[in-house]
């Protein structure tokens, strides 16, 4: 009787949890926007993006070569092997402009991103 | 690409090399060998091509932010292994018969993870980038010089913390460490930030006094995780860690200290 009570609790919990992640799940669907890394440059080199919402951000990197995305104003690096995509979730940002680059070609791999 | 790879190589290295500077002082203060570098540097760069190997199927875990999640998790084992360490060092310092060897396994530890990430980041950069012929003396030039700024500055600091007594030394390290863990803690905080699994936000902007890309601003980095703008997760994860374990450490020499000062 104990035992069943208790397994009864445990999924009625585990069922409100499942709910939870679902809609948690649902409700994050943030927007998508993609970068590409060829021949060691970004395209789009701006990348406009909404003011005070987290996006996230797609980067392929086209090269053979591995790229790390970094940006010092975004608080963000990460490391993006030849061929290879990247996930970076960026914002909620204040409108403005913020700069990024790669570090392994820091001389022609530069861009920013415009929150507005 | 000359300074490029200088620029990389030390950044990189930097970290590193002040924890080790640390942790070698600490085993020679304490009476024990200098010489497990010789395990621990090994090892952290056998570690370091095997993380970058594996690189590639760990970013794709997770949802895509594999990468995120396993530097925050070295991060924050580093975190909790440097008090850790610390405290048996201290240790040490009044029991001198403690053992040796699980500091020597501590220290061991700690600078592997240290050298994974980083390692990791200059495995990769170099060998996709010395395959390229005209690139590659300024390679070889460029980290050279990096590896040998980093290792400078680590030596310097590593004699610089000799210079003190056993003792106050033992309390300077106390309070470096616990920056360098809180540093750490604030690295992997960023690292959850960016994987989304926690809030961004932004407490403050020092960027104007003390820019992050800066000389100064790398060496602080290095040390003591310094960011211009840091989230308030980070900030508070700092605050914690930082005061928890200089808190844990110098109530442990304390106690420590007045039980020696009353045994004779």
């Amino acid at each position: 009787m104990r035992i069943a009570v208790l397994s009864n609790r445990v999924g009625r919990w585990s069922l409100g949890l499942v709910m939870m992640l679902v809609c948690s799940a649902v409700f994050a669907a943030k927007p998508v926007f993609e970068l590409e890394i060829k021949n060691h440059l970004f395209e789009p080199s701006t990348l406009k993006i909404p003011a005070n919402t987290k996006i996230k951000l797609m980067v392929y990197n086209r090269d053979r070569t591995p790229e790390e995305f970094e940006s010092y104003e975004l608080n963000r690096e990460k490391v993006i092997l030849g061929g290879q995509k990247a996930v970076i979730f960026i914002g909620p940002l204040e409108p403005g402009r913020y700069p990024y680059f790669g570090e392994f070609n820091p001389k022609t791999a530069q861009g920013e991103i415009v929150a507005e | 690409m000359l300074l490029n790879s200088v620029v990389i190589l030390v950044r990189e290295v930097l970290e590193a090399a002040l924890l080790l500077s640390i942790l070698m002082s600490l085993t020679i203060n304490t009476g024990l060998r200098r010489d497990w570098w010789l395990w621990a540097v090994p090892l952290g760069l056998l570690g370091a091509i095997l993380y970058a190997a594996q690189l590639g199927r760990m970013a794709e875990l997770f949802d895509g932010v594999g990468q995120e999640i396993f530097n925050a998790l070295s991060q924050i084992l580093i975190c909790l292994l440097l008090p850790a360490a610390m405290v048996g060092f201290i240790h040490r310092h009044f029991v001198g018969d403690a053992k040796g060897k699980p500091l020597y396994l501590l220290a061991i530890g700690i600078t592997v993870l240290a050298m994974l990430r980083e390692g990791a980041e200059i495995y990769l950069y170099l060998s996709a980038f010395l395959g390229v012929p005209e690139w590659r003396s300024s390679l070889y030039a460029g980290s050279a010089i990096g590896f040998g700024l980093g290792f400078s500055v680590g030596a310097l600091f590593y004699y610089w913390l000799r210079s003190f007594s056993k003792e106050r030394a033992l309390l300077v390290m106390s309070a470096l460490s616990a920056m360098v863990a809180a540093g750490m803690s604030l690295q992997a905080c960023k690292m959850l930030i960016q994987a989304d699994w926690l809030p961004d936000g932004e407490a403050w902007d020092t960027s104007q006094f003390l820019a992050e890309d800066g000389v100064a601003g790398q060496l602080l980095y290095a040390l003591a995780g310094y960011e211009a703008t840091p989230a308030p997760v980070q900030v508070w994860s700092y605050a914690a860690v930082f005061f928890g374990s200089l808190l844990i450490q110098y109530g442990y020499f304390y106690r420590m200290k007045k039980r020696s000062v009353a045994g004779v």
